[in-house]
């Protein structure tokens, strides 16, 4: 571009660039014109100095904001990185991924699917405080990698729906009775082999899914107001769930199914 | 150009720095190793590419959320999705682009939110003290009244600039800061080259006026 930049071909005018000449001189500069175009440029800026000016004040502007990004990145601390967040988020997602349990006759919401369809993963995962419903699930006639499913010794058929708040690692009745959850709470090894369903859950703070290592703990089941998602395997390796939350200053809404 | 406003020089200077584009650090080849390794659930691969793009990720988040916390919770997310979905990046793009395009999509998600929970916008630490190494931040002078001048001029730019939607400051970031073509803006915007091309007239010539006015 140099020389001939320099060599007018044309006789210098005074008249204002167009729009379509600028938008021109634009892609000229951003390297996007095609040779044509690249060749009509060079003519317009050996013939026009409102050309030139155009291009320097383009090429001003665009180092303006070069500058106002790194001096942004710079008020970042030196060794800022967010990879341990990044990580912990991963690890959370891999956990949720494999606490996806089927429901059988109907479609099964993972947590993750609840989480997206919510308040994104993280918003879910990362929220302070979940309820959630369980009831026993009806369809416990089919069998689980060879074992035999019976809610009934845990849950009585009739059971109510029973809103659940977990608190830590201990699940806490809200508005119910505390010994009967605790009772059959489906997480402690009494309950192990059985399938529960999760109806619904809110979440208003952090959550955190815990998987466990035995391979007999329980599936959940979970939907949300029959209105679900695909339907998946649970992964052997992490096939228990606990939900646990922290700090819910108020009362949950108990959620109709 | 250098003498209308002041010299702008040492910009180029800071570009060099490792949070410019192409990091330096890692080839193209280099990377594609990297994104197959950390598909095959490889986190130290993913770690590395982590630590190369989440600075310009951040950025492009905090031009949309203009908050420290969303921005990061932005990338952060993004980079969790996008590590469970690296099997099937194609490589059709940059790997740049395409995180860029998660983080574009999860920020203007986000803002939406925050919007519709009446959240206020929490402004970056302006007040964070930058050495004073470009002709933005009054370097090459020590005319107390050039300075000055300087500043106002400065200030001006930027609200220009924080005016600008997000549509139109990200496209200019994307194209000033990470030096991406149309094309890869277009990728990284979901929208066409046309309309790329379009809002990056539209920011360079609010740009322009507000340099205009300050000449005259």
């Amino acid at each position: 571009m140099g020389e001939e930049m320099k060599k007018p071909l044309l006789n210098e005018t005074s008249k204002p660039l167009s729009e379509k000449e600028e938008q021109l001189l634009m892609r000229f500069q951003d390297g996007e014109a095609s040779w044509r175009e690249q060749w009509t440029a060079r003519r317009l800026i050996s013939a026009r100095s409102e050309a030139r000016d155009f291009l320097a004040d383009v090429g001003f502007c665009g180092e303006f904001v070069q500058w106002r990004a790194h001096r942004m990145l710079r008020q970042l601390p030196p060794v800022w990185t967010l990879f341990t967040e990044v990580q912990r988020n991963i690890d959370k997602q891999e956990c949720v991924r494999k606490v996806v349990i089927p429901m059988k006759g109907r479609w099964a919401l993972s947590a993750e699917m609840i989480a997206r369809a919510g308040w994104g993963v993280t918003g879910a995962l990362t929220a302070a405080s979940v309820m959630i419903l369980m009831t026993p699930i009806g369809v416990h006639q089919g069998k689980r990698e060879g074992e035999d499913i019976s809610s009934r010794d845990i849950y009585p058929q009739n059971i109510p729906l029973t809103p659940v708040y977990f608190e830590s690692s201990k699940p806490r009745v809200v508005g119910g009775s505390e010994t009967r959850i605790n009772s059959s709470y489906p997480f402690k090894s009494s309950a192990v082999g059985e399938q529960y369903g999760i109806t619904w859950f809110s979440s208003g703070g952090k959550m955190q899914v815990i998987g466990g290592r035995s391979p007999n703990s329980p599936v959940l089941w979970v939907s949300r107001n029959g209105r679900v998602s695909r339907r998946a395997s649970p992964t052997p390796d992490i096939p228990s769930a606990v939900f646990a939350s922290e700090k819910r200053e108020s009362q949950p809404e108990l959620l109709s199914r | 150009m250098t003498s209308r406003v002041g010299s702008v020089g040492s910009v180029r200077e800071v570009s060099a720095l490792n949070w410019g584009r192409g990091d330096g650090s890692i080839s193209r080849s280099r990377e594609g190793d990297l994104i197959h390794k950390a598909a095959n659930g490889d986190k130290d691969a993913y770690r590395q590419i982590v630590e190369r793009h989440q600075r310009r990720l951040f950025l492009s988040a905090f031009e949309i959320l203009r908050n420290r916390e969303d921005a990061e919770d932005v990338v952060q997310e993004a980079l969790a999705r996008s590590f469970f979905s690296l099997k099937s990046f194609r490589g059709g793009s940059s790997l740049s682009t395409w995180l860029q395009r998660i983080v574009f999509n999860l920020a203007i998600d986000m803002k939406r939110r925050v919007r519709r929970r009446g959240g206020e916008p929490v402004i970056f630490e302006e007040g964070v003290t930058v050495a004073a190494d470009s002709a933005f931040d009054g370097g090459g002078s020590d005319n107390p009244e050039a300075l000055l001048r300087q500043k106002e001029h400065r200030e001006r730019m930027m609200r220009v600039l924080d005016d600008l939607s997000d549509e139109h400051r990200q496209t200019i970031i994307l194209r000033e800061f990470e030096g991406l073509s149309y094309d890869e803006i277009a990728r990284a915007t979901g929208v066409s080259s046309g309309t790329v091309m379009s809002r990056l007239f539209y920011a360079r010539k609010k740009l322009q006026s507000a340099l205009a006015e300050m000449r005259s």
